[in-house]
């Protein structure tokens, strides 16, 4: 993969598109007591890797430009 | 504008990390954001302030690239005490993402940094094989040509039948050979 000179940048970006994978609806618990699933869907999501969160977050941010580009 | 172009102003001065003691300098100390969360939370907040909105799309319109946008701001981050070296790299390609918001609802048209500026280019190790191969080609085809052992059969053959051209000495006071 080019680095085009000593910018990791580019090279880390990449390597975070692989890592996103797909989003994943955490859907509600009804009750306080309720047996929570946060916990399991957050081990399915992996999202005690830092890098997992950034994925997250920038997919996030991606689908708003997503929105953007798409009206423009 | 490419990276590879880009002089390097904000170059440490030889002998720089000594003029200051061990601990006085931000990133010599403990970071102020540890996580990864605290600092997407950071630069969050930084970016969405009106004042760098403005000057963001003021640098991207003169065709500086994202990737380099990114990396200048995590190592600012960096030079800042913000956070560790490892946390920038993480938070590298949000960085990225944001800029490219900021850009996009500006209504700029940026560098993303994501296309090879060397593309379409010939490289020079490749031009440089070809000038062996051909250089090489043209010495073997010389070697043909002009054959070392052909060369020396020749001159040997025209040394023979010099030798035999050559008349015997007829007079009587003659040396004979």
């Amino acid at each position: 993969m080019p680095s085009f000179g000593n910018n990791p940048a580019l090279t880390l970006y990449r390597n975070l598109q692989v890592e996103k994978g797909e989003d994943t609806d955490v859907k509600a618990t009804r009750g306080l007591l309720a047996r929570g699933q946060a916990n399991q869907v957050r081990k399915e999501m992996d999202v005690q890797q830092p890098s997992v969160r950034v994925a997250k977050h920038m997919s996030i941010i991606r689908r708003k430009r997503d929105e953007i580009n798409d009206r423009a | 504008m490419t990276e590879l172009n880009q002089p390097l102003l904000d170059a440490p001065i030889a002998g720089q990390h000594m003029v200051s003691e061990l601990g006085g300098r931000p990133w010599q100390q403990a970071p102020q954001y540890t996580t990864v969360d605290e600092a997407i939370e950071y630069y969050l907040d930084r970016m969405s302030s009106e004042e760098f909105t403005e000057q963001l799309v003021d640098v991207l319109e003169m065709d500086v690239p994202v990737t380099t946008l990114a990396n200048t701001i995590q190592m600012a981050g960096v030079m800042d005490g913000k956070h560790s070296i490892d946390v920038g790299m993480l938070v590298m390609p949000l960085l990225m993402e944001m800029i490219m918001l900021v850009g996009d609802m500006a209504d700029v048209k940026y560098d993303s940094g994501m296309e090879n500026p060397n593309k379409g280019k010939t490289r020079d190790t490749l031009l440089e094989s070809i000038r062996t191969k051909l250089q090489r080609e043209i010495e073997a085809k010389e070697g043909l040509l002009f054959d070392e052992d052909e060369l020396e059969s020749d001159t040997t053959e025209e040394m023979k039948e010099q030798e035999e051209s050559m008349e015997e000495p007829k007079g009587l006071m003659a040396r004979r050979v």
